[in-house]
């Protein structure tokens, strides 16, 4: 109505959110904090109020670029993105660093800018803005490891972007100079479909490409960790589906996924890491839905993301509250909270619930899509998998998790509930896992393609039932070897973290010189050792040998000169002999020549 | 939270929540046994019943089984996989 | 156009030579300094909205007869075309902006730095505005003076070092360059060293070969190409604030210029031959110029360092004679000079300050220069071919013809813009965030006014090309699809 009076027929809610955030370091207080949910609230209403279409085309270089290109996938994604963000900001009202929520924010809207992008440039240019403001998000911490964890994740991300950018112009120049990002099974198997394909992994933390999300999520704030959960994996989630849906390969690997994530999870010691390891079980759902390909498979994907968000955002919510509250990250040093944190707990738990899919939480409904879609295309071991992958999140996150925050041996520690904008955040958070849950409809509507789906049968819900029981069970008669211990877990960052050292302890020797004290303090051992091991030997080189050819030269002249000019004595038999030296000399050539 | 702790410190209550967890299971066992049942006795009560596609969904209460076996699975070859390589010393990375 | 606007922008800052000399005593240097400069820009507006883009040749040509000995005859000719004009503009924004930049900065002599400065600035336009090759020669090396001036008397601690290696550096390249104008004169005669004539002419192919090594000997030298770069290093961090931004903004310009305006025109056929070589070498400064860029522990050094880097995509975008490419090269050595010059003002501004130019010294500035941190950020992000900003257009373009010579080629070129962004945002880190340095305790680091409006229209600059290059780009399309084997986009 605003709008068409202002005759724009479409406003990026991804925009908004970006600009808007700028507003922020300029207000003060109550208005400051006003601001901070007028911004997402906005977004949430633009997404809600789209309607379908392509709006926002720009002709760019002579290449046709899409802003807006709206249809029912791209608006489900907004909706759960807008609303994150809202979620995001709310938990993160008592935050007094401006530059936290600016970054947010701006990271929110990428990935708006992500999911509405309708062709690669566009995509590209939201894609790099959400991997440096996430970057930013994460060295904005006070944890101590934050800065080399920031600047590993940063690397992982450049190198991520690149390669799409690689892909990006090899796909124009495969397809007639156009970049309209659609489904790309027509350059199957090209190298530009295999680079895309790559980059979109690396962010959705596929392994052995995903060792960054454990690296880098736990080193954030609380309230920086609640907002990367959403965006970097489920906007690759969302690109996979648009580019890739029915790719066999994905199949697999989301199933290898989901099972890596919860073996990871099982030994970890820090509660977020196991939450983040949780993040990519529950991904490689998503991604194996991909592969299937069907409607029904798709539709679980794009459901399956929704509601992972909110129940993520939601456990990373209460994670975070207890880790703010009592200061402490390791399982190990929990213990015993519910008597102090029972408000917490509870929303905690309901989150716990729905990763779980437990029936009557959001999990549920969106999750039986995808092992059902696995189950109508006959994966026997898919199924098998992912069920078995289920039994093991509900293990560490409904059972393993709480049990050593809340329960579980005293630790004496003093835990108080957290502020009430953190519980409100989540509470909200907790109402919608309910409520999709129990009225599944309610997210079935906005999905994909048609959804006729039905997750309440008799069958599915005792078959669900039961399996979450047992392990139950398992739990508790397993419980003395769960106990978490003080290591941590070797993943596929030990390649570019310790393989490398060994590659280049060749190069140690004549590069120890130059390794100072600040280098040490905050740089990483990738950079320290390999990349700049490389930067300084070709340094000396080009110091000690190219310059030095060039000047040595110059040497060489001066060198000369300066023997010549013994020659200059001023003594005048001195010349006249020299020119008599001289004369003969050309008089000999003369004869010689002829 | 004064109720839970009583239901969890005392060991009275807390050896009642687990006998009524014990028989919770044998419940959910014994349902999910007779759902199998169900379709064949009732079709007209339950119609929105997906048909069986593979050979273990027909086995009784298959959802409980599973459940225990995966997650003795998980816990106990997570556990040698942490042991025998990919657990180290929180320091490792710092040199 | 009735007056003679070339030959007014270009003598403009002669007279304000003159004037310093003459008045200016004191601080008043700086004050005609100031005048002249933004004179010349304003005087710069005409050619813009004067400027036919749909017409191919000069434009606003000055021509007047000059030398005439028996059939020898080459006359003073003045006169832009698409390529030409924005490089003017540019240099006309630099020199005022380094005028700023230096307005405190320095405090000796001041009188012979204006005037040193102004003299460049005539040199700059000049060359860009020379119609033959006479008078592209003389400004090239009246080029040479000033800044060697400028280095090696109001620079660092090695200045006389480094500018002794840069004046021989280039001499050694002019020398050789000169031998070939000869030798082209001579082959030529009725062309009177006129570009466009020139053009026309097809020479033999081993004078061609020969033509083209003696100025590749000059050009190679000022871009810098790879291994003859090592006087930039030293030359950029010896020199004053805005010896270097005249330096990195415009001097490395004029040798992708003259590869643009002399070899690619006249020299058809040993462009040819030599492409692959080039396109090698150009890749080969591309990668190893961030490598060792990365290795780098003084500021300027990096950004230095950072500059071979960059124009080793120009040259590569150059070499693959596609006209996206090429257009994207000359968008991107118009990018380099508005960013480097940003930068070296921005390492500038804080030296006056902290008077060190390590990175070790520095960290946390953002806590107490929150203006600063946001205005490196901005230029730190466009150097690295952030999306949005001005360097990634012209980067996406020559990688797109990179790719479509030699699929290595484009890998490469991708692999550098990867390190390009590791060892900015590095540096940006390393300076920028993080603890504060107990060694910037107490300093006033934070911009004055003054600064800021010396970085504003460069940091404008950096978004408006990243976001409308079509500004630069429709002055190129015509003037680089005439140039010979340019491969057109279909």
């Amino acid at each position: 109505m605003i709008l068409d009076a202002l005759n724009i027929s479409w406003l990026h809610p991804g925009l908004v959110l970006i600009l808007g955030a700028w507003i922020l370091p300029l207000l003060r207080g109550w208005a400051r904090r006003a601001l901070m949910v007028a911004i997402p609230a906005v977004a949430v209403v633009i997404c809600l109020g789209m309607t379908k279409g392509t709006y926002g085309e720009v002709s760019f270089l002579g290449l046709e670029v899409v802003f807006g290109r709206v249809d029912q996938l791209s608006l489900i994604f907004s909706y759960v993105f807008s609303i994150m963000a809202l979620l995001g900001m709310i938990y993160a009202l008592h935050v007094e660093h401006n530059s936290q929520h600016v970054t947010a924010l701006i990271y929110a809207g990428g990935a708006l800018g992500v999911t509405f992008s309708g062709d690669f440039i566009s995509l590209y240019v939201f894609w790099e803005l959400m991997a440096i403001s996430s970057a930013l998000l994460v060295w904005q911490s006070r944890e101590p490891g934050a800065g080399r964890a920031g600047f590993r994740y940063l690397l992982v991300h450049i190198v991520g972007g690149l390669i799409l950018l690689a892909g990006i112009v090899l796909y124009g120049s495969e397809n007639n100079n156009s970049f309209a990002f659609g489904n790309m099974a027509a350059l199957e198997h090209t190298a530009a479909w295999w680079l895309i394909l790559l980059a979109f992994l690396i962010n959705a933390a596929v392994p052995p490409l995903g060792a960054w999300l454990p690296d880098a999520y736990p080193e954030a704030s609380v309230t920086s960790a609640v907002f990367m959960t959403a965006f970097t994996t489920k906007s690759a989630v969302y690109v996979l589906i648009r580019g890739f849906p029915g790719t066999e390969l994905l199949v697999w690997l989301g199933a290898a996924m989901a099972v890596y994530g919860v073996v990871y999870a099982v030994l970890e010691n820090d509660a977020r890491r196991l939450l983040a390891y949780h993040i990519i079980s529950q991904v490689g759902y998503m991604v194996c839905a991909v592969g299937i390909g069907t409607a029904l498979a798709l539709n679980g994907a794009a459901a399956h993301a929704f509601a992972h968000i909110l129940y993520k955002a939601l456990l990373f919510m209460g994670a975070g509250a207890v880790i703010q509250m009592t200061g402490r990250r390791k399982l190990r040093e929990m213990g015993g909270l519910y008597k102090t944190m029972p408000i917490t707990l509870t929303l905690y738990m309901i989150g716990a619930f729905a990763i779980s899919a437990v029936p009557l939480f959001s999990g549920f409904v969106s999750k039986s899509m995808i092992v059902s879609a696995a189950g109508e295309q006959h994966l026997m071991w898919i199924f098998l998998t992912l069920t078995l992958a289920s039994a093991g999140t509900f293990l560490h996150t409904g059972l393993k998790l709480p049990y050593y925050m809340f329960f579980g041996k005293d630790s004496g520690l003093q835990g108080k509930e957290p502020p009430t904008n953190m519980l409100v955040a989540m509470g909200l958070a907790a109402a919608a896992c309910v409520a999709i849950g129990i009225f599944p409809s309610l997210l079935y509507q906005h999905l994909p393609f048609a959804a006729d789906y039905v997750p309440y049968t008799l069958q599915h819900v005792t078959s669900t039932l039961g399996m979450l029981a047992f392990t139950a069970l398992g739990f508790f008669l397993l419980l003395k070897h769960l106990d978490p211990e003080p290591k941590i877990s070797l993943d596929t960052d030990w390649f570019y973290r310790r393989g490398s050292l060994i590659f280049v302890k060749l190069f140690q020797k004549p590069l120890a010189r130059f390794e100072s004290d600040s280098m040490g303090k905050v740089c990483d051992v990738v950079m320290r050792r390999f990349v700049l091991g490389t930067g300084g030997l070709l340094r000396n080189f080009d110091t000690h040998v190219v310059d030095f050819a060039v000047v040595g030269v110059g040497r060489l002249t001066q060198v000369l000169s300066r023997i010549l000019r013994t020659t200059m004595s001023g003594n005048t038999q001195h010349y006249a002999l020299m020119m008599a030296a001289g004369v003969l000399a050309v008089l000999t050539l003369a004869m010689i020549v002829r | 939270m004064n109720f839970l702790e009583r239901q969890l410190e005392d060991p009275i209550c807390f050896a009642r929540i687990k006998r009524w967890f014990y028989i919770s299971l044998v419940v959910i066992a014994l349902v999910e046994g007779l759902v199998l049942l169900a379709p064949i006795a009732l079709p007209k009560l339950f119609p929105h019943e997906e048909h069986h596609r593979f050979w273990f969904e027909s086995i009784p209460a298959f959802g409980s089984l599973y459940g225990l076996v995966s997650c003795v699975a998980i816990i106990v070859i997570s556990k040698f996989l942490g042991k025998v390589w990919l657990m180290r010393r929180e320091d490792h990375y710092d040199s | 156009m009735t007056y003679p606007i070339l030959t007014l922008i270009t003598f403009l800052p002669l007279v304000g030579t003159a004037g310093i000399l003459l008045f200016g005593r004191g601080r008043h240097a700086r004050w005609i300094a100031l005048a002249t400069t933004l004179a010349t820009l304003a005087a710069m507006a005409p050619l813009c909205s004067g400027f036919d883009k749909t017409k191919s040749g000069l434009q606003f040509v000055d021509s007047v007869a000059w030398i005439s000995m028996g059939n020898l005859q080459i006359n003073y000719q003045l006169g832009v075309d698409g390529i030409s004009l924005p490089f003017i503009i540019l240099s006309g924004l630099l020199t005022l902006l380094c005028v700023g930049a230096s307005w405190t900065a320095i405090r000796t002599r001041d009188r012979e730095f204006y005037a040193a400065l102004l003299i460049a600035e005539t040199a700059m336009i000049g060359l860009f505005a020379a119609a033959n090759f006479f008078l592209f020669f003389v400004f090239w090396e009246l080029m040479v003076v000033p800044l060697f001036l400028l280095i090696g008397v109001w620079g660092g601690p090695n200045r006389v070092y480094a500018a002794v290696k840069f004046l021989i550096f280039t001499l050694a390249g002019s020398v050789l360059m000169l031998v070939g104008m000869i030798a082209l004169q001579v082959a030529t005669p009725e062309a009177g060293l006129n570009f466009k004539q020139l053009t026309g002419t097809t020479l033999d192919t081993t004078l061609q070969i020969w033509l083209f090594l003696a100025f590749l000997a000059a050009f190679a030298v000022k871009v810098p190409m790879f291994p003859v770069h090592t006087w930039l290093p030293d030359a950029h961090t010896e020199a004053p604030t805005a010896g270097s931004v005249i330096l990195a903004g415009i001097l490395l310009k004029m040798g992708a210029y003259g590869f643009l305006r002399v070899a690619l025109p006249v020299l058809p056929q040993a462009v040819q031959i030599f492409l692959m070589p080039m396109l090698i070498i150009s890749v080969v400064a591309i990668i190893y110029g961030a490598y060792v860029t990365l290795a780098q522990t003084d500021i300027k050094r990096l950004i230095a360092y950072s500059s071979v880097s960059h124009m080793g995509f120009v040259t590569l975008g150059i070499f693959t004679l596609d006209q996206r490419a090429v257009e994207g090269a000359i968008l991107q050595m118009i990018n380099h000079g508005v960013i480097s010059a940003a930068l070296f003002l921005c390492v500038g501004m804080i030296y006056e300050r902290t008077h060190t130019r390590e990175i070790k010294d520095y960290g946390g500035v953002a806590k107490t220069a929150p203006r600063y941190a946001a205005l490196l950020a901005l230029f730190c992000l466009a150097a690295a071919g952030f999306p949005g900003l001005n360097s990634f257009v012209g980067e996406f373009l020559i990688i797109g013809g990179a790719f479509k010579t030699n699929a290595w080629l484009g890998i490469l070129a991708i692999w550098g813009v990867g390190l390009g962004t590791t060892y900015l945002l590095w540096l940006y880190y390393r300076m920028v965030m993080g603890e504060m340095n107990p060694g910037l305790q107490g300093l006033k680091i934070e911009l004055t006014a003054r600064e800021i409006l010396t970085l504003a229209p460069l940091a404008f600059l950096a978004l408006y090309l990243g976001l409308h290059p079509e500004c630069v780009l429709s002055y190129l399309h015509i003037p680089v699809s005439e140039l010979p084997n340019i491969i057109a986009t279909p």
